[in-house]
């Protein structure tokens, strides 16, 4: 006979108890009545409360005995051991537990990383033509017309892009010096840009840098990569997750980049255009982009622009040669398309 | 069975180092699974910080399990989380497409639908966190319509906002006389009926504050500044103005802050006070001081802990940006060395979050007092359907702690 305390879930009573062990379980003296026999694995342990070993009965709520100063030696292998981290990890142990969820995690990391390479190419152009409109929203208001500067943008197009596989390039009312792709293959270029460009055939490297993004199907991979990432990370709280999602998305993104340069490089080797003059776009962004400390590479979604600058220098294969993107008049058409727009009034839309 | 006048009916009996191992072990095994196990965590921490909690004679016992908390996240996921976030694809939608009124009724809307399920939440959590804690064999619970109490949320909030704010001593009162006296342990019902009027005076300061904050140093801007006709803040007189505006905005920001806190504490022993269980009355004894020593030093932890995970970030770009020989960014490059490392950087983030809870649970343990009688031989179980799943909605309401 074992002393215990006792509770029997009916009452809030304290009992004085006995546990008399049985071949099969134990009978629980009160007040020196035997109840029934209850089978040892019946029970169900609680860990250890004001130094007592306490265990439950799985089938009836509130019931409750307590061994004070623990398991009596006789007792302990009739009595399950109190669960640690839960009941999958103790079998196994915590540290064979850990490597196995680790090596889980890794994979499915590693394959949400890999996803947009297989999704991405099976989404349908349609779909995301559709999305990019729906991006575009209400911003397609504030592009610059004019027939000049409409056909010089054409012609810039043709010669960076002889294939024709992109034709929805336009001029957007916007001080930012940048330009952006959305989904479905559009090209916005800023006016902003246009106004900092010292010639057409900085903008011929930037729009061939776009037009990259567009033939890798780069947007649509970011958007599923991101989608897939938000999924994944979304269980570590907060913070932790988003930073880390940030992070990874920027670290893939400058990847893109690179690609895209390539790609610009390329394009312009092919229509004879002079790559120093977009390396020498780059080194003026630089020039803006430093003197401001440090600068923390790794957050950033673009490679450093005094790389990009180097590599477009580069890739010069001669000194002269070249044919500019375009001529005079048509760059002149260009570059004052918004200045030369009527609707030019037209306020920004919202937060813009 | 009665509360000893002389000694605190409610003790926690023990040890930061044993809360430490339970807490280091649960941030490990979070991480490792992406952060699937913190239900687990959750169910393995609070089964601990119960049973060191003494009421009277024994500890409270937690028996909510990781397995409840997962799936009410994932009800939670599906009925509240993935709604709301198409109803602000949709407002994003509008916003772009110009439609203020659209977009402002679609605003107007979601704040609606929060509240209400904040209220909603509020009452299920608290109900799950009484039928999961135990004590000599007896456990908690509540009846009612958690639908209705998300009702009377919106309703008494509508009154609220209807006047600016200045009613909500009267809200969060009647709300948590409503909400506990649904609530009730094994056969004895809790009542509370916290008073409002004994708030308002004070809740009136804190009002009143943020004229006197935004008021004071635009007056003082106004007059010098354009009253003079001139806005140049190269003139001497206009950058003193500047800095004397800056700084009565900061003491102002500062004093505020404490009142707010005064406030909370009277708040917090105001509703506490009022609870009663059977024989039994509540208190809650935390002056200001208190408080705003647990909220201060709480901070400051956790914000040592997210500037421990920073300053070794920080190292590599400024090493990367000097352009050493060796080039660390390329290694960051690689998606797992850049997860390992931010990994091991949320650890000691994660740390301070747990010891904060610690702090805050052990703060409600000792300003936790009971007085008077419970008879614990008619205390006897209740017998009510037990809730399946979590406190899901209120996880993904943020609203975790007590």
């Amino acid at each position: 006979m074992f002393d215990v305390w006792h509770y029997d879930g009916e009452t809030a009573r304290l009992y004085i108890a006995q546990v008399r062990p049985l071949e099969r379980g134990f009978q629980l003296v009160v007040d020196g009545v035997a109840g029934e026999t209850i089978a040892w694995d019946r029970l169900d342990p609680r860990g250890k409360r004001n130094g007592a070993a306490v265990f439950g009965l799985k089938d009836v709520p509130g019931w409750q005995i307590g061994f004070d100063g623990g398991v009596p030696a006789e007792l302990a292998h009739h009595l399950p051991k109190p669960l640690k981290y839960g009941r999958g990890i103790d079998r196994f142990g915590i540290v064979p537990a850990l490597a196995v969820f680790a090596a889980i995690s890794a994979s499915v990391v590693a394959l949400v990383l890999r996803l947009p390479d297989w999704i991405a190419p099976n989404i349908p152009i349609s779909f995301e033509k559709r999305l990019g409109e729906a991006m575009l929203g209400d911003l397609s208001k504030n592009f610059c017309r004019g027939n000049e500067g409409e056909a010089a943008l054409a012609a810039l197009v043709r010669r960076v892009d002889p294939q024709g596989d992109i034709t929805d390039v336009h001029v957007v009312r916007f001080p930012a010096i940048n330009a952006i792709t959305l989904p479905g293959g559009t090209i916005l270029i800023f006016d902003g840009l246009l106004r900092s460009a010292a010639s057409p055939d900085e903008v011929a490297g930037v729009l061939g840098h776009e037009i990259g993004h567009v033939h890798n199907r780069d947007v649509m991979h970011a958007l599923v990569r991101q989608a897939g990432l938000s999924v994944i990370l979304g269980g570590l709280s907060g913070n932790i997750g988003g930073n880390m999602e940030s992070l990874l998305s920027a670290s893939f993104s400058r990847e893109a980049e690179t690609a895209a340069d390539g790609h610009s490089i390329t394009a312009m080797a092919r229509a004879n255009i002079d790559p120093r003059d977009t390396a020498a776009f780059f080194k003026r962004l630089s020039r803006g982009s430093e003197g401001r400390g440090l600068s923390v590479a790794f957050l950033a979604s673009h490679p450093a622009p005094r790389e990009r600058a180097e590599r477009f220098q580069k890739s010069a294969a001669k000194t002269v040669g070249y044919a500019p993107a375009l001529t005079q008049e048509q760059w002149d058409a260009l570059a004052d398309l918004c200045h030369n727009d009527p609707n030019q009034g037209r306020r920004p839309p919202f937060g813009f | 069975m009665a509360a000893e006048p002389d000694e605190s009916s409610f003790r926690y009996t023990g040890t930061f180092g044993e809360f430490l191992g339970v807490a280091i072990g649960n941030i490990v095994l979070t991480l490792a699974t992406l952060g699937i196990y913190r239900f687990w965590a959750t169910a393995r921490e609070r089964r601990l910080l119960w049973s060191r909690s003494q009421f009277i004679d024994d500890g409270l016992e937690w028996t909510g399990t990781g397995r409840e908390l997962f799936f009410g996240f994932l009800i939670a996921l599906f009925v509240f989380v993935f709604p709301l976030t198409l109803l602000y694809l949709v407002l994003q939608g509008l916003v772009m497409r110009d439609q203020p009124v659209l977009a402002g009724a679609l605003i107007v809307a979601i704040t609606i639908l929060l509240t209400f399920l904040r209220g909603f939440a509020n009452f299920r959590g608290l109900r799950y966190r009484l039928t999961r804690t135990w004590w000599h064999g007896i456990n908690g619970g509540g009846e009612g319509s958690a639908l209705r109490y998300g009702g009377e949320t919106l309703l008494r909030n509508l009154a609220s906002w209807l006047t600016l704010g200045a009613m909500l001593p009267w809200v969060n009162t009647r709300l948590w006389r409503s909400r506990w006296q649904r609530m009730f342990f094994g056969n004895a019902a809790f009542a509370s009926s916290p008073r409002w009027k004994e708030l308002i005076g004070f809740y009136m300061l804190m009002y009143v504050m943020p004229v006197l904050i935004i008021g004071v140093p635009a007056f003082l801007i106004s007059r010098t500044v354009i009253g003079g006709g001139r806005i140049s803040f190269y003139d001497p007189d206009n950058v003193m103005v500047a800095i004397l505006a800056t700084g009565l905005i900061l003491v102002f920001s500062i004093v505020w802050s404490i009142i707010a806190i005064a406030y909370y504490a009277r708040y917090a022993a105001e509703v506490v006070g009022s609870m009663r269980l059977e024989g039994l009355a509540f208190e809650f004894t935390a002056t200001t001081a208190n408080w705003l020593w647990l909220i201060v030093s709480n901070f400051v932890l956790v914000s040592a802990a997210y500037l421990l995970a920073i300053i070794p970030l920080a190292m590599i770009g400024a090493l990367s940006s000097l352009r050493t020989g060796f080039n660390l960014l390329s290694i960051l490059n690689h998606p797992s060395v850049l997860i390992t490392l931010l990994l091991t950087l949320a650890i000691p983030v994660g740390l301070a979050g747990a010891i904060a809870r610690y702090r805050r649970w052990r703060f409600y343990i000792r300003h936790l007092e009971a007085g008077g009688e419970i008879d614990i031989a008619s205390l006897t179980r209740r017998d009510s359907a037990r809730m399946r799943q979590g406190e899901g909605l209120l996880d993904a309401l943020d609203m975790g702690a007590i």
